[in-house]
């Protein structure tokens, strides 16, 4: 007892071990959806139910799961063979039977970024396919010498990256290497990647064929040995390919991230399994850095008189001076106005280099909406019709296969509107060519099928800023075609409306118009109609009007940084310049604050119960499983979340990968999974791997294919079902704005309407499974750089025909409820404090009625400031729990009733949300809440005391041996 | 004072962990410089890693004049606190790591080193617990 000395370092030990366990229990606990998902446990005691591969009862089963995973695994290869995209082919595939010998070239063969890293499953090694084995599985003989090679030198330290393009070294095929070709020569088949994913975009220039992948080209040219030299580009992002005659490339193949399982749907592609039917989803330009865009994309610093009020997130900006002018709709109104000699187009602003003037071929190598087929189609656009009384656009189309090889041909219909002195006087913009819609159909060898395309005209509407503010459809002639791609879509309607314009396709050859794929659509009246769509179309109460005027730079700027957009009405005058320098001035300081929100001096008082009443005891009390089936508007909806307590209140607006179970309602806890590249967790039956990694939106969407979209959504949702998750935050539909979007991979195309439709596909079957899909991220966060904070100006037509468009489309035509807002300032509003954003636009004028989630950041001083976001809309708090705690001491410390008030709605606003997921169709009456702890979780807590009684334990001999030894010496 | 003879009279106990306070600071320096960059994109609190780290320095500073028996308990104390601030705050770039995703941002490599370093400093905090802080055992409590 004596020992002192032996008593306190043992108290100090345990005192250690005691801290470190708390310190462990407590991450435990805040990562608990975690840790329940690695065990397969389920949180609320509720089994999700309303699945299609669930038994006669509707339970799902090990056995359900097995077919789930097959279908799945099939899809992954269905989505390549249809999303892949063939650029090129001169004749070299399909392959033929005879031709099995094949050597893969290229670091990124041996080494595929399945995914991009971002949101998404981790991969089930033992299910995952790589390219080799996907072409062996296929029958093919691969040069295994190479391969191996290959994968022995591409580690983490030599893979594709941001910054790296993942090749070997120019000496890397030795004379001794060559020597195996010989065996392997049927073909030359080289993968090449580029990589984007999260936080950070890639090194500029790096879309350019790097002096490693040329090395490789050049050897496999001089080795003479090959015939056939097929390229794979793998990755979101769209390579720079002017390079492909230099080398005698025979075929390229786009494939996107395949995912973990979809490989073999490329290979079938190759082999002649699979027809290919993809259409690329961005343009692929022959200048990665030449596009509008590009000249204010990256990392731009306010400069400030002294120092920034907020350093972390309040001292970078990025301009979208490029106005409308996005993707194809630059390259393609360029080209129309070059080749009719107008607004200056073949100026050399943003001509290649050393061109003497623009030229569309010089600048695009291969068009947006452009794909081919081992099929040939013709297609005839018979009729456009517009019936008023459901205000809608009607194109009927034949297609025609011409050759014998049966296929899926995409029909895309394009249109062009008038563009009017109007327009140019008051900045109206608008695209040569866009996108209304687009059908695929299966078309038999030789055979012909007829479709119909039926499209809002809605969607055709301009958005006039600078006039009433509204959109607005001008009389004139309105030009509707078909084509291979928006180039020849825009070719066709050249042709027709001026027949003696010299065409070129994309390789700068001369093309002959498709005249019966345009239709022409006159608009009569005596003016411009700005009344139509003055009321938004889904809630007539609401008037459409300019929302974001305080997004555009012009807005805050000093006159003499004002800024012109790009228009074509001077394309070489108003070609974008960077936007290098920009001088925070006042208001501009003051604007980047977030830290806005006082208490009201008329404030309801919380304690007081003034304003609204809480904590509230009904006679019969309404449970969380009473609320299914109850309109939005209903006031029963008020009584029920009026039940809750502040404390009560403060638990569903706080995320821990998941919302916590409320008891006072028996409302169960439920995770909020990761996606969109699959979901991040593991299924709760059978063997429990992995979800799938599927093959990323870009691919996706590039099927151009209403039916896969869709498919796919209902293939995500039903194993979010069998993984026990009823919310995830996916998918995304920002715009690729440009090469270098690093996020490509979690987003859908360059094009504001593809989006749109990809989007609503995907979400309205995930929405029928019950899966609540917060879609992400709402808006203008086109680029990773400095994405928390970055101030992002544009103007309000890019913002509603482009950047908005498809988060629209995921709300209303989607009728999702859910969405995320994103990490960048909307100009300098942070778009989680931006209430014009969530309460005027999202559930004004998109009569949305869900929950709306913010990106994963915490409290910060200036910026991510919890009332601000609560008052502006924000109604969950992204992966911080912590929000909860502060809500509650915020609330109780002001006496602020207001708040109050505005909790109680987000409650309403995610209670509706939830009901309508797969946890309403697995609850009823007599589902009772607990809040017990799993096992691990008391495993925990008994450890924890254990060490703490023996620590005390220590202390207390430590002090008592101290005591007597004192007593002794007195 | 006799600062000399004071010195003199102090125990390994008390060297050790004057050694580790010293390391303590560093690591605080350390972390107040890089918390920024080596945390999660989602922590905006780490400097309070680096407060915590301060305070065993502080407390060696009296002890050196005003020797207490269990001061040293406090640092370990102090050290475990600095951990679970770390735990808590290094958790995302862990989970990003082994799920092989880039979602919370942060620098896996300086997550682990802050992580190990406040282990090293508590392990060296208990190990002093367990020698004499002055040679003459003489304390004022």
């Amino acid at each position: 007892m004596r020992k002192s000395k032996l008593w306190l370092g043992l108290s100090g030990l345990m005192v250690f071990i005691l801290t470190i366990m708390l310190s462990l229990t407590i991450l435990a606990n805040t990562y608990a959806g975690y840790i329940n998902d690695f065990f397969g446990l389920t949180t609320s005691g509720l089994k999700l139910k309303g699945s299609s591969y669930g038994d006669e009862n509707g339970e799902l089963t090990d056995k359900g799961y097995e077919n789930l995973i097959a279908d799945s695994y099939d899809f992954c290869t269905q989505l390549e063979e249809e999303g892949s995209v063939l650029l090129r082919n001169d004749g070299v595939l399909p392959l033929k039977e005879t031709e099995r010998n094949v050597t893969l070239f290229g670091g990124s063969s041996a080494n595929i970024r399945y995914r991009s890293g971002a949101g998404g499953p981790t991969p089930n090694d033992a299910y995952v396919i790589d390219l080799g084995k996907a072409f062996t599985d296929a029958g093919f003989n691969i040069n295994q010498t190479l391969y191996e090679k290959y994968k022995a030198y591409m580690d983490n330290n030599h893979r594709v990256d941001i910054n790296r393009v993942g090749e070997v070294p120019a000496n890397f095929h030795t004379s001794a290497i060559q020597a195996t070709y010989d065996d392997y020569n049927d073909a030359a088949i080289v993968t090449f990647a580029r990589y984007g994913t999260e936080n950070t975009d890639p090194t500029l220039g790096i879309m350019k064929l790097d002096s490693k992948e040329e090395a490789l080209l050049k050897m496999i040219n001089d080795s003479g040995k090959f015939d056939k030299i097929i390229v794979l580009l793998s990755g979101p992002l769209p390579m720079e390919l002017g390079w492909l005659d230099k080398y005698n490339v025979n075929a390229c193949l786009w494939f996107g991230n395949p995912g973990y399982y979809g490989l073999p749907g490329v290979v079938n592609v190759l082999s002649g399994k699979a027809n290919p039917s993809g259409h690329s989803v961005f343009t692929f330009a022959a200048n990665s850095m030449g596009s509008p865009a590009m000249a204010n994309f990256g990392s731009y610093t306010f400069t400030f008189d002294g120092s920034p009020v907020d350093p972390t997130f309040g001292s970078h900006y990025v301009v979208y001076k490029e106005g409308i002018y996005v993707g194809y709709k630059y390259y393609e109104t360029r080209y129309e106005d070059a080749v009719l000699d107008r607004g200056n187009a073949k100026s050399t602003a943003g001509a290649i280099s050393g061109a003497s003037e623009w030229n569309y071929a010089d600048e695009v190598c291969f068009p947006f909406g452009y794909g081919l087929s081992y099929s040939e189609y013709t297609q005839t656009l018979d009729s456009v019709t517009y019936n008023a009384r459901d205000d809608k656009f009607t194109a009927n189309v034949t297609v025609k296969n011409t050759n014998n090889k049966a296929g899926k041909s995409v029909v895309q219909i394009y249109a062009q509107q008038p563009y009017t002195d109007y327009d140019k006087q008051n900045g109206v913009e608008k695209s040569a060519i866009q996108l209304m819609d687009y059908e695929k159909v299966d078309v038999p060898a030789g055979g012909t099928v007829n479709v119909s395309v039926e499209f809002d005209r809605y969607l055709l509407a301009s958005y006039d800023e600078n006039g009433d503010g509204g959109y607005i459809l001008e009389p004139g002639d309105y030009y509707f075609a078909v084509g291979n791609g928006a180039h020849e879509a825009l070719n066709n309607i050249i042709g027709v409306k001026k027949s003696d314009t010299k065409l070129i396709d994309h390789t700068g050859k001369a093309y002959t118009a498709n005249t019966a794929g345009v239709k022409t659509y006159k608009l009569d009246g005596d003016g411009i109609d700005r009344t139509t769509y003055k009321q938004s179309p889904y809630d007539e109460d609401v008037t459409v009007d300019n929302k974001f005027d305080d997004a555009d730079l012009n807005y805050w700027a000093d006159e003499n940084q004002k800024i012109t957009y790009l228009t074509r009405n001077d394309w070489d005058a108003t070609f974008p310049t960077t936007v290098k320098t920009l001088h925070a001035n006042e208001r501009i300081v003051d604007g980047l604050r977030m830290d806005k929100y006082k208490k009201a001096a008329d404030a309801p008082s919380y304690s007081d119960g003034e304003g609204s009443v809480y904590a509230v005891e009904l006679a019969d009390p309404i449970d969380f499983a009473d609320m299914k089936g109850v309109p939005y508007d209903d006031p029963k909806w008020d009584e029920f979340v009026s039940q809750l307590s502040l404390q009560e209140l403060c638990i569903s607006i706080g995320d821990a990968r998941g919302i916590a179970g409320v008891g006072a309602i028996n409302k169960p806890g439920n995770s909020i999974a990761e996606g969109p590249e699959g979901i991040l967790a593991k299924f709760k039956y059978g063997d429990k791997r992995a979800a799938t990694g599927f093959p990323t939106l870009p691919t996706v969407t590039a099927t151009w294919d209403h039916e896969m979209q869709t498919k796919y959504g209902d293939l995500f949702a039903e194993e979010a079902l069998f993984c026990g998750v009823a919310m995830i935050n996916a998918p995304g539909c920002n715009i690729i704005r440009t090469p270098y979007s690093s996020r490509a991979s979690e987003y859908m195309s360059e094009d504001g309407m593809l989006s749109y439709y990809s989007v609503s596909n995907i979400i309205y079957a995930m929405r029928e499974k019950g899966l609540i899909c917060n879609v992400k991220h709402c808006f203008l966060n086109e680029q990773e750089t400095h994405r928390q904070g970055v101030a992002t100006f544009s103007n309000e037509q890019a913002i509603r025909e482009i950047y908005l468009r498809p988060f629209e489309g995921a709300l209303t035509r989607g009728q999702s409820l859910g969405i995320m807002t994103s990490y960048n300032r909307i100009g300098l509003q942070y778009a989680a404090t931006h209430s014009v954003l969530m309460e005027d636009v999202m559930r004004g004028e998109w009569a949305y009625r869900g929950s709306i989630i913010d990106d994963a950041l915490a409290q910060s001083q200036y910026y991510s400031s919890t009332p601000d976001m609560l008052m502006a809309g924000t109604n969950i708090f992204c992966l911080d729990a912590a929000r909860s705690n502060q809500m509650k001491t915020l609330i109780e410390n002001t006496d602020d009733g207001a708040l109050l008030k505005k909790l109680q709605e987000s409650n309403k606003w995610i209670f509706y949300a939830l009901i309508h997921s797969s946890m309403a169709g697995s609850i009823d009456e007599n589902y009772v809440y607990t809040d017990k702890l799993e096992w691990w979780q008391s495993t925990l807590i008994a450890v924890d005391v254990v060490i703490g009684a023996v620590a005390v334990g220590a202390i207390v001999m430590f002090a008592l041996g101290t005591y007597l030894k004192k007593k002794e010496e007195n | 004072m006799d600062i000399k003879a004071l010195i003199k009279n102090k125990g390994i106990g008390y060297w050790i962990c004057t050694g580790a306070s010293v390391l303590s600071l560093i690591l605080a320096i350390i972390v107040f410089a890089s918390w920024d960059n080596a945390l999660p994109n989602a922590v905006t609190d780490g400097y309070l890693i680096g407060i915590v780290l301060i305070f065993p320095i502080l407390i060696q500073a009296a002890v050196t004049f005003f020797p207490i028996r269990f001061t040293n308990v406090l640092s370990v104390i102090l050290y475990g606190i600095a951990f679970g601030l770390t735990a808590l705050r290094v958790a995302a770039a862990f989970a990003d790591f082994f799920n092989n995703v880039a979602y919370q941002g942060g620098q896996f490599g300086m997550c682990v080193f802050y992580a190990v370093a406040v282990i090293v400093l508590g392990v060296a905090g208990v190990a002093s617990c367990f020698f004499k802080q002055t040679k003459d055992e003489k304390y004022i409590i």
